[in-house]
């Protein structure tokens, strides 16, 4: 039982990908279905305040139908600005790796001030940035890029270390440059960490652009969320719909990166990192 | 020592202990001396156009301590104890999960994983108004916000820290007829500890950002709420100071988890300082 644990323990979806189908429209229609007999038990009990903050599940989607071009805008201004934060993180973040990997000296000076700031919580940030950059857009801007660079120049950085010792010195005995030995050998070794850190990346960066929302902006999914929140419980299949949408948001988010890693780091395949 | 550094500067991996009492202290105590000096003497501000109003000098910020101390002491009792009693909840919550599956449904974890992994992908922290419909403001909304959040990295980690186990002591606890329960407590528990470790660092983050960001949305006390009323009226240096408490909060719980790493699982950490 526990030998052929092994390989199973880290499941791709690709390698059992019709079974895998099944199984997942499965899990989400037992989902749907505890969500339809909650609902139902909340309108059975008679509480009728309850059941206007738990509508069923078909109400969320007539809803969805109703307010699309709404909920596609507010997707569509935090989802953007996401996008572009995130490769501005992503550009800053490897420029960083590749700086810090140059020199010990900036290596060390940098990183304990970069794994810090990871324990800041980026929300306190907000405000302030907010009082600063005094635009929405511009706030998300910075704050989607600031999660994503964090973690990028570290995975960067660790990436280009994860080059083996003796290709390293075959380059060194072939006389390779600074940049040959970075384009050839150190950054395709770093991939698979650049993209362990981008898929975590992705979500955070819409989270990012999510909490910007909840603090006084005037559109997207966060401003949605929140305004459906304080017009009062009549309104809280607006909310459980812009819900919906986020989730499936953030679900894009990581599966377009998960793509793009297999085109890019194709001879790669079974690295995948667990503890990043 | 020169030589070393030279060496090293060319990106050797593995070279992070080699010669560490130089740059590894030197550096960011130089680069937060220079740092600090720019921000004090205005160069910042006058680079990037900063207001005084929204990012006071470094000594105001200090000055603002005396003032503000009572009020930012009250709102850290306010927050810290909502998130700390989040994080358990989601811990625990997830822990148990996790070796409920493990013990009882082995077959169901590779079906329900790439779900569970999926919830790291998603916007957990859009659910905290939808949580607020719910409870109102106050220590409930933010305990289950910050347990929402934190608990599905705990059945992850714990769950790939419990299956990783090594074979062969299986089969010699199968060889001696030992019971699931058995192998939980006396294999299975004790590799998961490193995995279980590193869910409650990572998870630290996202406990404070669920509990300031439910005090943010619906909340009338604490450090996140703090925050964006300063702002709100020019008090920057109470906003700063509210900021510096939740960045030493969370990194002193960070230290605190990582102590109690160093000793429930000392193993673990000499293998990797070994790396």
């Amino acid at each position: 039982m526990t030998a052929p644990d092994r390989p199973v323990a880290r499941p791709r979806l690709h390698r059992h990908a019709a079974g895998g189908l099944a199984w997942s429209l499965g899990i989400l229609a037992v989902l749907i279905a505890t969500w339809y007999i909650a609902a139902g038990l909340v309108r059975l009990a008679g509480d009728t305040s309850a059941a206007a903050k738990l509508p069923f599940p078909h109400d969320v989607v007539v809803k969805m139908i109703d307010t699309a071009p709404t909920l596609l805008d507010a997707a569509w201004s935090t989802g953007s600005r996401a996008v572009v934060g995130f490769f501005i993180g992503l550009a800053v973040g490897t420029t960083f790796g590749v700086v810090m990997i140059q020199s010990r000296w900036i290596e060390y000076g940098l990183v304990p001030y970069i794994l810090a700031s990871q324990m800041i919580p980026l929300i306190a940030l907000v405000p302030i940035l907010r009082a600063i950059l005094k635009d929405s857009d511009l706030v998300r801007l910075y704050v989607t890029a600031y999660v994503t660079f964090f973690i990028v120049s570290i995975a960067v950085l660790r990436g280009l270390k994860n080059a083996s010792p003796t290709a390293l010195e075959l380059m060194g005995s072939l006389n390779a440059s600074r940049w040959t030995t970075l384009r050839y050998l150190q950054f395709p070794a770093a991939l698979p960490y650049i993209f362990s850190g981008l898929r975590v990346a992705a979500p955070l960066s819409l989270i990012g652009a999510i909490l910007v929302d909840f603090l006084g902006a005037r559109n997207g999914l966060g401003y949605l969320l929140v305004a459906s929140l304080s017009i009062g419980s009549s309104q809280s299949t607006l909310l459980w719909a812009t819900l919906v949408v986020s989730l499936f948001l953030g679900l894009l988010f990581t599966r377009a990166v998960v793509l793009v890693e297999r085109r890019m780091s194709f001879w790669q395949p079974a690295f995948r990192d667990p503890l990043r | 020592m020169i030589a070393g550094d030279r060496r090293a500067s060319g990106g050797g991996p593995g070279r992070w202990l080699h010669g560490l009492a130089g740059p590894a202290l030197v550096a960011p105590t130089v680069l937060l001396v220079v740092g600090l000096t720019l921000w004090q003497t205005g160069v910042f501000h006058a680079i990037f156009g900063l207001k005084t109003f929204t990012v006071p000098y470094p000594s105001a910020i200090v000055e603002g301590w005396a003032a503000n101390s009572g009020l930012i002491l009250d709102a850290i009792a306010v927050t810290l104890p909502a998130a700390v009693i989040g994080y358990a909840v989601g811990m625990s919550l997830g822990l148990t999960i996790a070796s409920l599956l493990v013990l009882y449904a082995p077959t169901l974890i590779d079906r329900l994983m790439p779900f569970l992994s999926a919830t790291n992908s998603l916007p957990i922290v859009a659910l905290a108004p939808l949580v607020a419909l719910f409870t109102g403001p106050g220590a409930l909304l933010k305990v289950i916000v910050v347990a929402i959040m934190t608990t599905p990295i705990m059945v992850v980690y714990a769950v790939r820290g419990l299956r990783e186990v090594d074979p062969t002591a299986v089969e010699l606890m199968a060889s001696l007829e030992a019971t699931p329960g058995q192998v939980y407590r006396m294999v299975r528990i004790r590799t998961a500890l490193p995995f279980i470790f590193t869910a409650l660092k990572s998870s630290i983050v996202l406990a404070m950002i669920g509990a300031i960001v439910a005090e943010a949305v619906r909340g009338f006390e604490g450090l996140g709420f703090v925050i964006v009323q300063s702002v709100g009226s020019f008090k920057a240096a109470r906003a700063w100071l509210a900021l510096i408490s939740i960045a030493v909060i969370g990194i002193s719980w960070y230290l605190v988890m990582e102590a109690l790493e160093r000793v429930i699982v000392p193993w673990e950490t000499a293998r990797r300082r070994r790396e």
